[in-house]
């Protein structure tokens, strides 16, 4: 017995000295990568999915990386999207308001003027604040940040080309790709941005002057923020929409019939079922040919800029997926399961640069629930509960099903409705443009979907959101006090409408 | 005595609003029993040391109606209200009466008084309003959120936190074994759909909505990985010894006992050593069923 156990010492001992040994050659060989050895999980790019994830992981524990190459974290949400977006759209209100809205309100105001210059500078005070914000939360929580572009040499090691010159190799246990989306070109390429004259979102934000004229391409949440921007600062805009309807994917029909008549009425023009051909420059001017989308009537329009807002697409330049293995589909997105993998074991991908909507929001529950994944081998997204807000004024938001959804699909629904002007603080607020509109199953009364259209509606559409979560029916809501006078009230009172009759309407 | 004339203020004020409710007359608008107090949470029973009041003497609030003993102390009872002393049911020396049994009737000014009686025995173990509250119809439902939940006898009970919809179903549906409903909800949750489908009321728990399994892009989970339970770990065990007990087929290759145990050896070459280990010719078993023989 103890002889054995002598020989078990000495084979231990023995095992214990090869591994030194081999781990030692192994170093060696590693030559570039980061002394520290091979990370448990390493997130390519920074934006709201990926530097999400990053956090996380570093909070249960994960040494992590994050690489991103812009040179500012919190990708195109931050720096180029969400967020100088509604620092423009905000100011660009407040400034609308005050020439058009103070008067009637009991303040009077002389001299109201524009400063573009100090209004995009407060735009870039935010996103500089908010960057450098997530830089601090790094940190914070010990994740690595790598400046510089990533590249696949395995699918266990990354070859970074750093922003700063030179290059490194960080090896990674399980790597989570989160390098999102670019704007979409447009269709055919029949027109160039040039980020000036013919812009993207990118552009759209950075434009030095109120353009006399704007046209928009594409009707979608993109475009109608921009374009209220544009058109509150003064421009005479005219989007151009190849759909029927405003608005985008998923909205309700109903929505988005309220959403363009309110629109119209702040001076915004429309021109639906309409293709745009060409747009070509002419020295100040933008000419931009268009035709109906039955191709029986052609038009031709002019402008100083010209927005293209049809769209984004899958980001993966440079990332050397083809040296892995990693599939894409035939619209360049990565291919995962329902747990986030791609085709390479220890790869994930999360956020715009795989399925799903392309929202800051549904990339970070993604992020969390990747990390999760990774962590405890379990995680959840509800994809059934992602909202979508335009944040223009007033404000439109979803989550769930439309109305044509649901008649499509068969189910059989209650609807129920309320209008803001029958809501006491829309009232005083002298702002009740708008809605919410409760769907729900008939037998049951459970919340299938809510659309709302009025001030305030992104933030209200949580508690719509979070009801879901929980299959709550109409009913409940109902039955939940809301305080007075709020205009959450009038969210309530729709849930009433929707199994019973609503008090006040 | 500050708590104990709350208490002895409070139950006279319940059974007041109950007999206001249920025995109201023109001419004794006002008659009330008054019940023995409770003068301490943990008392009883006490006896009746001494009316300081006799029968149709008025009182204003504050003086003292009564001396009650207890295994304590005695105690004076005061009036909370102005009123008339109607009628002493539990005289003077009174022992042992029940915390809650009607002691005397209190009546107000110009009530009449001439032909009170004492109560059938509608004393209560306890000062509760419940059973006499069952007797009012349940409020009808109201859109509005409502002020106060139901009564506390009615509340349903359940491990699980429930919504006001189900709450009002399963009041309405007189569901006593809410437990019993399957929850479909977060972590197992009532939903309003899942007390319809139970009354019958739904088809199904989301009615005609029918949720899509899985997103189109996603492809489904893969099956198996979540770890298996007792029974299904039985089930599998069963179904391999079934399998194994089915009469295998006509052995192809030659019966020797490296064959047969082939498979229960590690996939290594086998060894000089071990093909040297001579073949019993009698034991050679023709098919492996047999290897079972006595074990099923």
């Amino acid at each position: 017995m103890l002889q054995l156990q002598r020989a078990t010492q000495k084979n231990v001992a023995r095992r214990l000295h090869k591994a030194t040994v081999q781990l030692g050659a192994w170093n060696s060989h590693r030559g570039l990568a980061t002394p520290s050895g091979p990370y448990d999980a390493v997130i390519i790019g920074g934006g709201p999915g990926g530097y999400v994830a990053a956090i996380k992981a570093a909070q249960l524990g994960l040494k992590t990386a994050c690489i991103e190459k812009r040179g500012s974290l919190g990708g195109t949400c931050l720096n180029v999207g969400c967020i100088p977006s509604k620092a423009m759209l905000n100011n660009s209100h407040i400034y609308h308001q005050t020439k058009h809205d103070l008067q009637k309100r009991g303040i009077d105001v002389a001299g109201v003027s524009l400063n573009l210059p100090q209004m995009l500078l407060a735009k870039e005070q935010s996103v500089v604040g908010l960057t450098k914000g997530i830089e601090m939360l790094f940190k914070q929580n010990k994740v690595d940040y790598i400046k510089g572009s990533a590249s696949f040499v395995s699918a266990t090691r990354i070859a970074v080309q750093l922003n700063d010159g030179g290059s490194t190799e960080v090896e990674a246990k399980n790597v989570i790709i989160a390098t999102g989306s670019e704007v979409a070109p447009f269709p055919g390429g029949a027109i160039e941005i040039d980020e000036k004259q013919i812009v993207s979102s990118t552009g759209a934000l950075e434009l030095q002057k109120v353009p006399e004229k704007m046209v928009v391409i594409g009707g979608g949440i993109i475009g109608l923020e921009m374009g209220s921007v544009w058109s509150r600062l003064g421009a005479e805009v005219t989007v151009v929409e190849f759909l029927g309807a405003i608005g985008g994917a998923g909205i309700d029909e109903e929505v988005a019939k309220q959403f363009q008549k309110i629109l119209a009425k702040q001076g915004i023009k429309f021109k639906l079922n309409t293709k745009v051909l060409s747009a070509d420059k002419h020295g100040e001017n933008v000419i931009i040919q268009t035709e109906s989308a039955k191709g029986d009537k052609q038009e031709t329009l002019e402008a100083n800029v010209v927005l293209v807002a049809v769209g984004r697409r899958p980001y993966t330049e440079g990332l050397n997926l083809e040296a892995v293995g990693i599939e894409k589909d035939s619209k360049g997105r990565i291919v995962i399961d329902d747990q986030f993998n791609t085709s390479v074991k220890n790869i994930k991908c999360i956020g715009d640069v795989t399925f799903g909507p392309m929202l800051a929001h549904k990339a970070e529950e993604e992020g969390i629930a990747a990390v999760e994944y990774i962590n405890a081998g379990h995680g959840h997204v509800n994809y059934n509960g992602i909202p979508s807000v335009v944040y223009t004024h007033p404000e439109v938001a979803w989550v769930g099903k439309t109305e044509q959804e649901l008649k499509a699909a068969g189910v059989k629904y209650n609807i129920g409705k309320f209008p803001f002007a029958a809501n006491s603080r829309a009232k005083t607020n002298q702002d009740s443009e708008g809605f919410v509109k409760f769907i729900s199953e008939k037998e049951t009364d459970r919340i299938l979907g809510v659309h709302i259209i009025g001030p305030n509606a992104g933030e209200m559409v949580s508690e719509a959101v979070l009801a879901m979560e929980y299959g709550a029916s109409s009913e409940d809501i109902a039955r939940t006090t809301h305080a007075h006078p709020t205009l959450s009230e009038a969210f309530k009172e729709a849930a009433m409408a929707a199994y019973g009759k609503a008090i006040h309407f | 005595m500050r708590p104990a004339r709350q208490s002895l203020s409070l139950a006279r004020s319940l059974s007041r609003a109950q007999r206001r409710t249920l025995h109201q007359t023109g001419v004794r608008y006002a008659i009330t029993n008054l019940e023995m107090p409770a003068m301490s949470p943990t008392m009883t029973e006490g006896g009746i040391s001494s009316w300081k009041k006799r029968e149709g003497e008025s009182f204003s609030a504050g003086d003292v109606l009564l001396e009650i003993e207890t295994d304590k102390a005695t105690i004076d009872v005061e009036a909370q209200d102005d009123g008339i002393l109607g009628k002493i049911i539990a005289q003077d020396g009174s022992k042992n009466v029940q915390v809650g049994k009607v002691i005397a009737i209190l009546a107000e000014e110009g009530d009449d008084i001439s032909n009170l009686e004492a109560p059938k025995e509608e004393s209560k173990p306890a000062p509760s309003p419940q059973p006499e509250a069952q007797a009012v119809p349940p409020p009808p439902p109201a859109l509005a959120p409502q002020p106060t939940v139901p009564k506390a006898s009615h509340h349903p009970k359940h491990s699980k936190h429930l919504l006001p919809s189900v709450i009002r179903l399963l009041i309405e549906g007189n569901v006593v074994d809410a437990e019993a409903i399957p929850g479909t909800g977060v972590r197992g949750m009532l939903t309003k759909g899942d007390v319809l489908a139970y009354l019958g009321r739904a088809s199904s728990p989301t009615g005609t909505f029918k949720e899509a399994k899985k997103e189109a892009s996603v492809p489904n989970r893969v099956e198996g990985v979540k770890p298996l339970d007792g029974a299904a770990i039985r089930q599998l065990i069963v179904s391999g010894l079934a399998a194994k007990m089915k009469p295998a087929p006509a052995p192809t290759t030659p019966t020797t006992f490296d064959a047969i145990i082939a498979d229960y050896l590690p996939p290594s070459p086998p060894s000089p050593k071990a093909a040297a280990i001579p073949i019993s010719s009698t034991k050679v078993q023709d098919s492996s069923a047999k290897y079972f023989d006595g074990l099923l």
